[in-house]
């Protein structure tokens, strides 16, 4: 029995591994077909330079805060059996409302910068949790597609908040789009030297283990799994089958917002998005990867970070468009996902170990 | 006068990819399936038009491309959720990542541009149509003739998948698959034939709508230029309920907000909050509608629990 | 001898978890008969019509159709070959048509346009040819039970099938209906057509059916000629006689009212009556058993007692207090353990671990929990105790479910439920499909519970043997209603009961006596 759960481990981790392998050659020939320089150079800028110095370094670090983030809070809404994409439109709305707040009122002024921080993030995650709500009410209360609405809102909240921007926050001293400079002693500040490795990590950090856990040790993360594995099961338990998918999307927009102001807050001296900014998608990707387990989600977070980065990378040295990585992506989820990707073999597998076990019992 | 001629006039035309993708969501509805990957379609319809008219100078080829090209990502769609079922939803998100992506990569290989194709490609448009009759009703003539072919193939597609739905043999199947699976299984009607028979047609409808983008109402492909318009079709379509005229009346509910926010630039300067509008509209309308259905069904099922109880007690007594 | 349609001889089905559904089962159909195959539930008939329609697979024997042996591949095959099914629920499109639910998959009509005048005119000519009337272009939810019985017959007549199998077409007719689908199965055996017909009414396989085939436990255990046998000794075929006294049992000590059923009915969505005006009790220390043939109403009097479906009328009181307005938390916290009948849909997550299965009542009550906590170590003691207790052959807690044998799937299912602190037990099924040593193992928890923790056990079976060794008050249900109490097990036999439950007989109200 135990060789079967096993086996059945093995094969999980080989399905994400082999995907990822296979999504990652992929692209390489990807990268290949459009280098105008050399292929070799290409190739190899697009394997290692994430790595080859500080800087980029940093650039991992800092795509790699929020999506810990964003991907714990799929755990959640993935775990429940759910499906809303909130996340997306999130990033770009509780910011610029937490803005209002920095810069239309004199609440944060002259507070300490862990203390400011600290409330930003919380300000974020309950905004993220709110807005989370409306797809989680359609789905729940009234029975429709909270896939479709949230799609759409994530339209919304990105138009919403340029008009807050504009209408409210713009500097306009300058050509771009933006708000002022955030305050000092409102930003999250750079671990190593000016790269874009921030101390958002430690709300990366505080958030993994909240969402370790959430998820491991408490009654509502419980009975989000157990919804989510059988919701039949979970409402003969007696577990409120609407009241634990509906916290599950509220907690999964709890962590978008905190990824937000990571996001927003670290990477960036102002508020300047102008577009989805796809972090959303991301955190989605993450969690699939991570098997909707919070445990794997930093090195889940890591894998995509490193491969976002790399395109970055490419795109500055051989202008190769960053988008082509969204394209991997869809590779990397049609073998993570599918569930029939080496169940043939793994099915082989587990009637040998029967067989074998069968034997042993004769013998 | 003049300003509501022109108005509804640019309610119809921008309507025109919304009504597209309304009844691409309403082909895949009726099979019994949601189709979330219609942006994807449309994208890449959208930019292999373009390059296939410009590459071949002949427009219908080009169309034929574009279609072609949309049609095959949704056999992909196909086979990853039917043969090596991958959840189907979470490939159809994606998708419209990965093509989002993919067109935006495709665009700089053959033109080494990111935002557009405008400077690069000589690529055809279809024409405007007047119509002859038609154009001299008053006050509706100019509203109806002068439309971009696309605009006419929307009114013209309404009706083919009416047709298609409530007229043919496959739309009966088709039916009959997204109404009872097994029940047409067991006639041996193959619900997975179905189904991706079902989506290609849906592919090449939502195409027809990303072509419009990029070869009616522009000349060339513009990243993204989708706008989540996919998605808004995709509203339209679960509010009418996957009835095809229903699907596309509310769609042209939606262009007309759309067209609402155009004209309202005169009164309102705030693009922002314009930008905003039609979605909020439509997330508006999308839950009331919702809460509509869901009070009807209710009341429904607590009078026929009555009514049996009642049946039962007079036969009782 | 008219000529033979169908031969099945000497099939024998082993599932793979090692279950034998059938064992040298043979059955033999003429032209111009009606058969009638009999059983009770898992007696069989299922897997064998599933063989025969080329759902399932066989190890030995084979089928013979007019002489010639053949491999069934799948149910368009079985079609093609000449056999065709009216199912229990009805294969119907309910948004469809009459005529398109007829004739969808050979549709008529040119260049893929669909000819609805033709597949009218299809509708209705065979509706003719087999006096069969129906209104081709009434949409199918619009149309009564017994119409839609019509439209399956036809849809199986027009392909050209020459052997029907009606399962249980009666369950869902009322008198009338069911008086002229018979008037249309004696027109069909006239014309030659052989019929398959499966059903739990004993009265209607009497008045219809030429020849008899009984199944039980997988085997053949009766096969002849109707006019040769009478209701008794069909009823006795069908239960057996296997019924042994196995258990010295000590007469309860009746205690509090636990369980109160007042006036109760349940109605579904789609407006049919499951549970009819029923009023009952059971008191702590004993087992009340409700005996019936499935589909009489027992699943959902279990289920709106343990709050799954909501009471359309009527009341149920448990520990004195109304479960009106509650919900499932709120009813077990009453002092509610159920055990499902449907163990892998509401009894168990698969995918879930031991541990998750047996924790899955205590998360949103105090025990076991440090505020919004789960204190994990008592968890794991107690899950483990659990696991030790009953006897759970698995590697570890962590193990998920779906890996474990069915009867130990039931113990997790039976640990928790017990483990409860309940004092009233639902269990519906406990030990339906399972191996003897679980099934004892949950008897001996039943008695033990009941007599030494003064728990109130209500046991909903259709294993009659389980109902007569282990319950001290045994309902027999029908049609949503009681039609039999028994006080004193000893003098019920098992033929008596079954003729009960078949509906040869039935007590009136004042026979019944006191059911509180």
């Amino acid at each position: 029995m135990k060789k079967v759960q096993r086996v059945d481990m093995l094969f999980e981790f080989l399905r994400v591994f082999l995907g990822l392998i296979i999504a990652y050659a992929i692209t390489v020939v990807f990268v290949m077909i459009a280098s105008k320089g050399s292929m070799a150079d290409a190739v190899r800028n697009f394997a290692i330079g994430p790595f080859v110095n500080a800087r980029r370094f940093g650039q991992l670090m800092g795509k790699f805060i929020p999506y810990v983030l964003m991907g714990c809070g799929f755990c959640f809404i993935y775990s429940a059996g759910r499906f809303s994409l909130i996340g997306e439109g999130i990033v770009n709305f509780a910011p610029i409302i937490t803005c209002l707040v920095m810069f239309k009122t004199n609440l944060l002024v002259g507070l300490p910068l862990w203390l400011n921080l600290t409330i930003m993030v919380a300000l974020c995650a309950i905004i993220g949790a709110i807005v989370a709500t409306v797809p989680a009410f359609i789905r729940e209360k009234l029975g429709q597609s909270e896939m479709v609405l949230s799609i759409i809102m994530n339209f919304m909240l990105l138009f919403l908040s340029l008009w807050v921007l504009k209408q409210f926050l713009l500097d306009r001293s300058i050509s771009m789009q933006a708000t002022k400079m955030y305050p000092a002693n409102m930003k999250f500040y750079s671990l190593v030297g000016t790269t874009n490795f921030h101390s958002g990590i430690y709300v990366a950090a505080i958030g993994w283990v909240i969402a370790l856990i959430l998820y491991n040790y408490t009654k509502i993360g419980q009975k989000i799994k157990t919804v989510g594995a059988n919701p039949q099961f979970a409402l003969y338990s007696g577990i409120n089958a609407i009241a634990a998918p509906f916290i599950a999307q509220m907690i999964g927009g709890a962590f978008a917002g905190a990824a937000a102001a990571v996001d927003a807050f670290g990477l960036y001296p102002r508020y300047q998005y102008t577009a989805l900014t796809n972090i959303g998608f991301d955190g989605l990707l993450v969690a699939v990867i991570a098997r909707k387990k919070p445990a794997y989600i930093p090195i889940a977070a890591f894998v995509l970070a490193y491969i976002r980065t790399s395109a970055v990378v490419l795109n500055l040295s051989t202008n190769i468009p960053v988008e082509f990585v969204n394209m991997m992506q869809a590779i990397i989820i049609f073998f993570v996902a599918a569930e029939h990707f080496l169940s043939k073999s793994r099915q082989k597998v587990i009637f040998r170990l029967a067989r074998n076990k069968e034997q042993e019992a004769h013998s | 006068m003049e300003t509501i001629q022109s108005f509804l006039f640019s309610t119809f035309r921008i309507s025109t990819s919304i009504v597209f993708v309304a009844l691409c969501a309403t082909v895949s509805h009726q099979a019994g399936l949601t189709n979330m990957a219609a942006e994807s379609m449309m994208l890449t319809a959208a930019l292999a038009g373009v390059i296939g008219s410009a590459v071949t100078q002949n427009l219908f080829l080009g169309l034929l491309i574009g279609a072609a090209c949309a049609v095959l990502i949704t056999l992909f769609l196909c086979f990853a959720a039917f043969v090596m079922k991958v959840d189907l939803y979470l490939m159809s998100i994606s998708l419209n990542m990965a093509l989002a992506g993919a067109t935006v990569y495709v665009m700089f290989v053959t033109t080494g541009q990111k935002a557009n194709t405008a400077a690069y490609f000589n690529s055809l448009q279809v024409p405007a149509f007047r119509l002859p009759l038609i154009e001299k009703i008053p006050f509706l003539g100019p509203v109806l003739s002068g439309h971009n072919g696309f605009t006419y193939l929307a009114w013209l597609m309404v009706i083919v998948v009416w047709f298609l739905i409530y007229k043919t043999k496959f739309g009966l199947r088709m039916r009959a698959v997204g109404q009872n699976p097994k029940a047409a299984e067991s006639v041996g009607v193959n619900p997975r034939t179905v189904y991706t028979i079902s989506f290609m047609l849906a592919g090449l409808i939502a195409s027809l709508g990303g072509m419009f983008l990029s070869m009616g109402y522009q000349s060339f492909f513009i990243r993204d230029m989708t706008g989540g318009k996919g998605f808004i079709g995709m509203a339209a379509a679960t509010i009418a309920g996957a009835s095809p005229l229903a699907s596309a009346v509310i769609a042209y509910i939606f262009g007309f907000a759309d067209a609402i926010t155009n004209y309202s630039k005169l009164v309102i300067t705030d693009a922002q909050f314009l930008a905003a509008l039609p979605y909020i509209i439509t997330v508006a309308l999308l839950l009331i509608f919702s809460a509509l259905k869901k009070k009807a069904a209710d009341t429904a099922h607590r009078k026929r629990r009555l009514m049996a109880l009642e049946r039962g007690e007079a036969q009782a007594s | 001898m008219s000529k033979e349609l169908l031969r099945m001889e000497n099939i024998t089905k082993i599932y793979s978890n090692g279950f034998m559904a059938n064992k040298d089962v043979s059955l033999t159909v003429h032209e111009g008969e009606i058969h009638a195959l009999l059983g009770e539930n898992g007696a069989g008939k299922t897997t064998l019509m599933k063989i025969l329609f080329g759902l399932e697979d066989y190890q030995e024997g084979r089928i013979l159709i007019r002489g010639e042996e053949v491999r069934i591949a799948n149910p368009l095959d079985a079609i093609a070959k000449g056999v065709g099914m009216v199912h229990q629920h009805f294969m119907l499109m309910e948004g469809l048509t009459v005529a398109e639910n007829i004739v969808l998959g050979i549709e008529p009509g040119k260049a893929g346009v669909f000819d609805k005048e033709t597949a009218v005119k299809m509708t209705l000519e065979a509706a003719e040819k087999y006096n069969l009337p129906v209104v081709p272009n009434a949409l199918v939810r619009d149309i009564s039970v017994g119409v839609k019985q019509k439209v399956e017959l036809l849809k199986a007549l027009i392909r050209g099938v020459r052997l029907l199998v009606l399962d249980e077409p009666t369950a869902v007719l009322t008198p009338q209906e069911t008086r002229e689908l018979f008037v249309q199965l004696r027109d069909l055996r006239s014309r030659g057509y052989g019929i398959i017909f499966i059903s739990h009414k004993l009265d209607e396989v009497m008045e219809i059916c030429d020849n008899v085939t009984v199944l039980r436990r997988g085997r053949v255990v009766g096969t002849g000629r109707i006019a040769d046998l009478d209701e008794k000794k069909l009823s006795s075929m069908i239960v057996g006689r296997e019924v042994v006294k196995t258990v010295d049992r000590e007469a309860p000590r009746r205690g509090d009212l636990v369980l109160e059923v007042r006036n109760l009915s349940y109605v579904d969505d789609i407006g049919k009556i499951h549970v009819n005006d029923l009023t009952f009790a059971v008191h702590a220390g004993e087992v009340v058993g409700i005996a019936g043939i499935e589909g009489n109403g027992q699943t959902e009097l279990s289920e709106v007692i343990t709050g799954l479906r909501p009471a359309t009328k009527g009341d149920v009181m448990i520990n004195g207090q109304s479960i009106k307005g509650r919900n499932i938390d709120q009813i077990r916290k009453l002092g509610v353990a159920h055990i499902s009948e449907d163990r892998l849909v509401y009894g168990c997550a698969p995918d879930l671990s031991v541990w998750d299965n047996i924790a899955s009542i205590y998360l949103s009550s105090k025990k076991f929990a440090r505020g919004p906590f789960l204190s994990k170590r008592e968890l794991n003691k107690f899950v483990d105790e659990c696991i030790e207790e009953f006897e759970i052959a698995t590697e570890s807690r962590n193990t998920p479910v779906r890996l474990l044998s069915g009867g130990n799937i039931q113990k997790v299912i039976v640990a928790r439920e017990f483990t409860s602190g309940a004092n009233l037990i639902v269990a519906n099924q406990p030990t339906r499909g399972i191996d003897v040593g679980t099934a004892s193992l949950i008897h001996k928890l039943l008695y033990k519970y009941t007599r030494e923790k003064n728990v109130a056990v209500l046991l909903i079976s259709s294993d009659l043997n389980e109902l007569l060794n282990h319950s001290d008050r045994l309902l027999v249900m029908r049609k949503g209603r009681f039609n039999a109490h028994f006080t004193d097990l000893s003098r019920v036999t098992d033929e008596l009961l079954g003729e009960y439950m078949l509906g040869v007989r039935s007590m009136t109200e004042e026979e019944m006596g006191n059911v509180l």
